[in-house]
């Protein structure tokens, strides 16, 4: 065999002469699995042998590749299961897997375990917290109400006492029965509030929506108001601007929250103007009304604004001896607007009067 | 010195220097019945004695939550005075900071790359 360049072939293929490309390549081939020795003597098969090291690799290379991601997919399904908040899966640790795959495994499963150990806990621990608070709320409004009637008779009582004492001619002893009536009335009024907020929370109270027509209960609430207003030495004025005066609420309700907050503005004005007014507001494409009372009393300081909704909670402690109440008609009162579908903000400058607005849905609460 | 050995369905365990050795095997996941197994047999080897413990997790496969638990009881600190982990590989710095973060012991506990720097710290251990 001679090739077109007159070069005579060796039977030695190391010996021959190679075209500079081939000799290139298998330079090429024999960098992957290196055999410098093997090159010199016979560079087609150490280009040989080093392909096949090469594709055995490859080989071995790829059935890693498969193996880790059978079980890196292991791994994923329970990552997904957890990020499902499905705790329980368990992910499988084998022999054969890689030791960073297995402690991934070991892990991930130790993670469900806590975390699913903690959850349960969790959920126990609300649910009881829950029930106790259910049973503290059911207990409250039992026991107002086995308070109020020995209260209710007391209070029967005394003016019966009262009365007899007026007829004997007795009346300068009747300084002490009326003492016992006002205490007994602020106990009654206390219990009357606790009981209110007992049922609230305990979820027992019912809203009964009616169409009713707000002119008419603003005005009822004025002529009711009158005389302590009187007595306060201020002046109730109302303005009602109302396009659609009928709305759809708990007429007992609301009038319970008015009276509070009308209540409160009068206990905390002397000699001052309190304005009770209603106008239509619309948000959202929905219908409210708007009906807010201002005084001009002594105002609630900024940082006590929110927390006058808690129960229990007054601006002043003093303020029980001084003012009266018990701090919780506003917290009665928002859960009412509440239940009404409705919201009850405060606006407020010391020493100058405050703004209690009740905002409520014109077509009732949102079905929950 | 004699060196007995037991070998449990989960762990090798034997006692050198007075040092209880317990390497945990990749046979299976740790249930509380192989917890209760492998402590039954440290007890037997240490005959009483509060030893401290060297442990090697590197092949395990895990253990279930009642085996940890079991593991750092309260009362397991009559058993051991104090206990060096290996944590030269990924399983053992998992269960490490596992017992570090999560389930602490009720006896010292120390985490080491080296057998040889566990043991000289656990010789100060002996009680
Ligand atoms: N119009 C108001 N002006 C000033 N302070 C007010 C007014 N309304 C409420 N407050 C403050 O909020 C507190 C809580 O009110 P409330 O829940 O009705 O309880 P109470 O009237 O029984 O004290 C009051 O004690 C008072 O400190
Ligand atoms: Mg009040």
């Amino acid at each position: 065999m001679t090739d077109s360049s007159g070069h005579r072939p060796g039977p030695d293929p190391a010996a021959d002469p190679l075209d500079p490309r081939i000799a290139a390549l298998l330079r090429a081939a024999v960098a992957l699995a290196p055999d410098a020795a093997a090159y010199a003597s016979d560079p087609r098969a150490a280009a040989e042998t080093a392909l096949a090291v090469v594709a055995a690799e490859l080989a071995a290379l790829r059935a890693y590749r498969e193996r880790t991601e059978r079980q890196m997919e292991e791994l994923f399904n329970t990552i997904t299961a957890f990020a499902a908040l499905d705790y329980d899966r368990r992910a499988l640790v084998h022999d054969d897997n890689d030791e960073l795959i297995n402690a991934m495994a070991i892990g991930l499963n130790m993670m469900g375990e806590e975390l699913s150990h903690t959850m349960k806990a969790l959920v126990r621990a609300r649910d009881e917290a829950l029930a106790a608070s259910r049973a503290k709320s059911a207990f409250l409004a039992n026991i107002s109400h086995e308070l109020r009637t020995p209260l209710n008779a007391i209070i029967g009582y005394a003016e019966i006492i009262r009365e007899d004492l007026v007829d004997a001619g007795q009346e300068a002893l009747t300084i002490d029965v009326d003492r016992l009536q006002i205490a007994s009335r602020h106990l009654l009024n206390l219990i009357q509030d606790v009981l209110d907020l007992a049922r609230i929370e305990a979820g027992r109270v019912d809203v009964r929506l009616e169409l009713v027509d707000l002119r008419t209960l603003l005005h009822e609430l004025q002529t009711t108001l009158a005389p302590s207003v009187k007595d306060a030495g201020n002046v109730l004025h109302t303005r009602v601007e109302l396009e659609r005066p009928l709305i759809h609420t708990d007429p007992l309700r609301l009038q319970q929250i008015l009276l509070n907050i009308l209540g409160n503005a009068n206990k905390f004005t002397v000699g001052g103007d309190i304005t009770l007014s209603a106008r239509d507001h619309d948000e959202h494409g929905r219908a409210f009304v708007d009906i807010t009372v201002t005084d001009t009393g002594i105002g609630i300081p900024a940082d006590k604004l929110e927390s006058i909704f808690d129960a229990f909670t007054q601006v002043d402690d003093t303020s029980t001896r001084r003012f009266g109440g018990t701090g919780l008609g506003l917290a009665i009162s928002r859960r009412l607007c509440d239940l009404l579908g409705g919201t009850i903000v405060v606006t407020s400058e010391l020493r100058r009067g405050s703004t209690f607005r009740v905002r409520l849905p014109v077509d009732g609460p949102q079905p929950r | 010195m004699e060196l007995r050995e037991i070998v449990t369905r989960t762990e090798r365990i034997w006692i050198a220097d007075g040092i209880v050795h317990c390497v945990v095997l990749p046979t299976a996941t740790h249930t509380l019945d192989d917890a209760h197994e492998n402590s039954r047999a440290v007890d037997e080897l240490a005959e009483g004695r509060k030893l401290p413990m060297l442990l090697d997790t590197r092949a395990s496969r895990g253990l279930d939550r009642d085996a940890r638990l079991y593991y750092v009881r309260p009362e397991a600190a009559d058993r051991v005075s104090a206990l060096a982990m290996l944590i030269d590989s990924q399983v053992g710095r998992m269960f490490g900071s596992f017992y570090t973060n999560v389930h602490r012991p009720p006896f010292p506990l120390r985490l080491f790359n080296s057998e040889g720097d566990a043991l000289v710290w656990l010789k100060e251990q002996v009680v």
